[in-house]
């Protein structure tokens, strides 16, 4: 990647200096840029869990060949290759801290459990179920597996999680609590998350359609995205892949499962990260985006007060939503933009009534230098990252 | 000092409000035992309940789970001793182990019967869900953070509201962690070998559950708050020497007068006793998990929240708070008080 990056202030500058993703997209870097760039379609039929009895029929899912480790859950197994590729780029970096960002951590281990229980048996293997349900566990397993030891912090802030973890990790980066920090946002698809979006009649029974006017829901996706963090100052130029100069926080403290309709707490949120930052604008947004009326109502009314010019794409109409890996992997996504000089798109679409300038069905060639990612999760969790690439 | 406790709230099957929760802890009362029944064909899991029911009213608890009831109802008390949370400059973390386990089993257990589960069930399943009701509660708009994790996801809480207010980020935070229980927690852990099969067992926790809250702030003099807290990291192989580590890390050159263990009767807690011993001989020990049950990072609260007290009444001026994590995880906090005026 090339640089050339604007010396920061005094306060330290958290510099991004290793990435790995894992998503519908793909398994790596390569496979994922080269998927965002066609506009790649992920969502297939779900193969993990019996489906009949839902609305909805399809996911994105990462494909099973690409899942190694036979001992750990699903979530590992996602884990594992992002962080492994991540750590390529700074081999012999060791974390301080690991900053982690999921909604359900091994879940599939805990399904397991309560359906062995349901059916009257003894669960052979109960105890291991058990232990890798922990929402911490499917990372600590991938800490034991590549050797290396770190505290843990885990937040669960649904699907805003994965963009949280990655900016406390940059605020421990920041603050000066830690030179070296690693975050991983993830999370598996599962019977229990599916089934919940489907009794609340959220998932779509067709194609997953952001800011669409006649969106019909969302998809749910899975996948994980890791990240490296080190003070801007003390890396050489060419390893940096990308700064955060700035995030925001809100919490818009209307309903668990539905956003203020106003857009206030995505407004606040993003308006707070540009502050953070000291930043007019970015040029471009990746937007939560689920393809739901209200979360594509409320965030398109923010983007059009905080910054109405600005060209907008959800790739989850590619990737479907991974909750809690979610902001995560679209942070790696604006990473990957920036990098490549393109605009991922915003598929599916037909006719957009969001006022926003969508990069609509095919990706657009564009040199940006600044990009925000958007997540908001239930709770009234709002969460924005900005990220400044090295034109 | 880093944060002084300025607020403590408690909701425990030991009593509804801390200086219960203390008067019955120091004059060793253990909360009554409640078995908890499973699917047919399964034992029973003793645990100690706060005793039902119990309900905070607000109207967004109208359909909340028993662990956001605590929530809020610790949170309340601890903000009601503190004084006003500063509109616009305060944050909150929640501590959660297991979440909602009630509504997650049952939501779950539809799914597997029927094919679909109740759309009133799955919003709370989300870990955050205490989170948001207290953030509504308080109209907190800033930093609303729930930290998951064994017992260690309580050290992590009060990491995190350290450094928040370090940075200068808020005025305030408001800690909470919640806890319910439940037959399938009870009966993963007695799998686990963690849980004990009846009250009188030597071997395993009671499970328990609960609030504890805290609003920490900057210090002003003579008041009691952490020192140092440790978020917490993984044992893995040579437990020993790391725990050994944490506590000097912790610590530093000067010895507490006294340590409050997560020793709760579960073997994770065995190394911790010998390996303070050995490090500060003649320290004076505590263990009210072996009363109050497990709780997971509820009891990590409930440790800090008995240091506080120590420091308090004068029995001790420097406490140190051992937090070990069923998953391996270890971590820790010293209290203190603040130097007096003058």
């Amino acid at each position: 990647m090339s640089n050339s990056v604007s010396r920061p202030s005094a306060r330290c500058l958290p510099a991004i200096t290793g990435l790995g993703c894992v998503s519908p997209l793909g398994c790596g870097l390569p496979a994922t840029r080269g998927a965002l760039r066609e506009g790649k379609d992920g969502i297939s039929d779900v193969r993990l869990f019996p489906v009949s009895g839902f609305r909805s029929k399809t996911a994105g899912q990462v494909e099973d060949c690409l899942l190694k480790d036979p001992q750990g859950t699903r979530a590992a197994n996602l884990i594992l290759p992002a962080v492994r590729e991540a750590l390529a780029f700074r081999p012999g970096f060791l974390p301080e801290f690991v900053v982690v960002g999921t909604t359900s951590g091994g879940i599939d281990f805990g399904e397991n459990f309560l359906r062995g229980l349901s059916s009257g048996m003894v669960p052979r293997d109960a105890r291991r179920w058990v232990r890798g349900y922990a929402l911490q566990q499917p990372v600590l397993h991938v800490m034991e597996e590549l050797g290396f030891d770190a505290p843990v912090r885990v937040v669960s802030n649904a699907c805003a999680s994965g963009t949280n973890a990655l900016c406390l990790a940059a605020g421990l980066v920041r603050g000066g609590a830690a030179r070296r920090v690693m975050a991983i946002g993830f999370d598996a698809l599962s019977e229990l998350i599916f089934a919940g979006f489907d009794t609340l009649q959220a998932s779509t029974e067709e194609k997953c359609r952001p800011f669409d006017s006649r969106r019909s829901g969302l998809a749910l996706g899975e996948g994980a995205a890791c990240f490296l963090l080190e003070d801007f100052s003390g890396v050489p130029e060419e390893g940096i892949l990308a700064t955060v100069p700035g995030w925001g926080l809100a919490n818009d403290n209307h309903h668990l499962t539905q956003p203020n309709p106003d857009g206030s707490g995505p407004r606040l949120s993003m308006q707070r990260a540009l502050a953070d930052a000291g930043w007019d604008t970015v040029d471009y947004i990746n937007a939560h985006g689920t393809g739901t009326a209200f979360n594509d109502a409320s965030e398109a009314a923010a983007i059009r007060s905080v910054c109405p010019s600005v060209p907008v794409s959800s790739t989850k109409g590619m990737t479907g939503h991974a909750l809690g890996a979610a902001g995560a992997i679209e942070a790696a996504f604006c990473i990957l933009a920036l990098e490549g000089g393109f605009l991922p798109p915003n598929i599916n679409l037909r006719a957009s009534d969001s006022g926003l300038d969508i990069v609509a069905n095919v990706a657009r060639p564009a040199r940006i230098r600044r990009a925000m990612s958007n997540s908001f999760g239930f709770g009234g969790a709002n969460a924005t990252v900005l990220l400044e690439g090295c034109l | 000092m880093n944060a002084a406790i300025l607020g403590i709230g408690c909701v425990s099957p030991l009593g509804g409000d801390w200086k219960t929760v203390w008067e019955s802890l120091s004059a060793g009362r253990r909360p009554e035992t409640t078995f908890l029944s499973g699917p047919p064909g399964h034992p029973a899991h003793p645990a100690y309940r706060v005793p039902p029911p119990f309900e905070f009213h607000h109207p967004r608890l109208r359909r909340a789970s028993a662990i956001s009831h605590f929530a809020c109802a610790a949170a309340s008390a601890a903000v009601a001793e503190s004084g006003p949370l500063p509109a616009g400059r305060t944050a909150l973390v929640v501590a959660a182990s297991d979440g909602a386990v009630t509504y997650t089993r049952r939501f779950y257990e539809e799914v597997v019967k029927s094919g679909s589960g109740s759309p009133l069930l799955f919003p709370e399943t989300v870990y955050n869900a205490s989170a948001s009701h207290v953030a509504a509660m308080f109209g907190i708009d800033g930093h609303v953070l729930t930290m998951v994790g064994d017992a260690t996801a309580g050290t992590d809480a009060l990491s995190t509201a350290g450094e928040l207010l370090r940075s200068g980020e808020a005025d305030r935070c408001l800690v909470v962690a919640s806890e319910e229980a439940d037959w399938i927690l009870c009966d993963g852990c007695r799998r686990w070998r963690l849980a004990a099969s009846d009250s009188t067992s030597r071997s395993g926790a009671i499970l328990s559950e609960g609030a504890v809250a805290m609003v920490l702030g900057a210090a002003s003099p003579g008041d009691i708050g952490f020192e140092t807290v440790h978020p917490g990291r993984a044992l893995q192989s040579g437990s020993r020497g790391c725990l050994e580590k944490i506590y000097r890390g912790l610590v530093g050159d000067r010895p507490p007068d006294a340590a409050v263990l997560s020793a709760s009767g579960a073997f994770p807690g065995i190394a911790e006793e010998s390996v303070l011993v050995k490090l500060f001989p003649g320290i004076r020990l505590d263990a009210p998990k072996k009363l109050s049950g497990e709780a997971f990072a509820v009891s990590t609260l409930l440790q800090c929240a008995c240091a506080w007290q120590e420091i308090r009444d004068g029995r001790a001026r420097r406490v140190l708070v051992s937090v070990l994590g069923w998953s391996g995880q270890a971590g820790g906090a010293v209290l203190t008080a603040s130097a007096p005026e003058g």
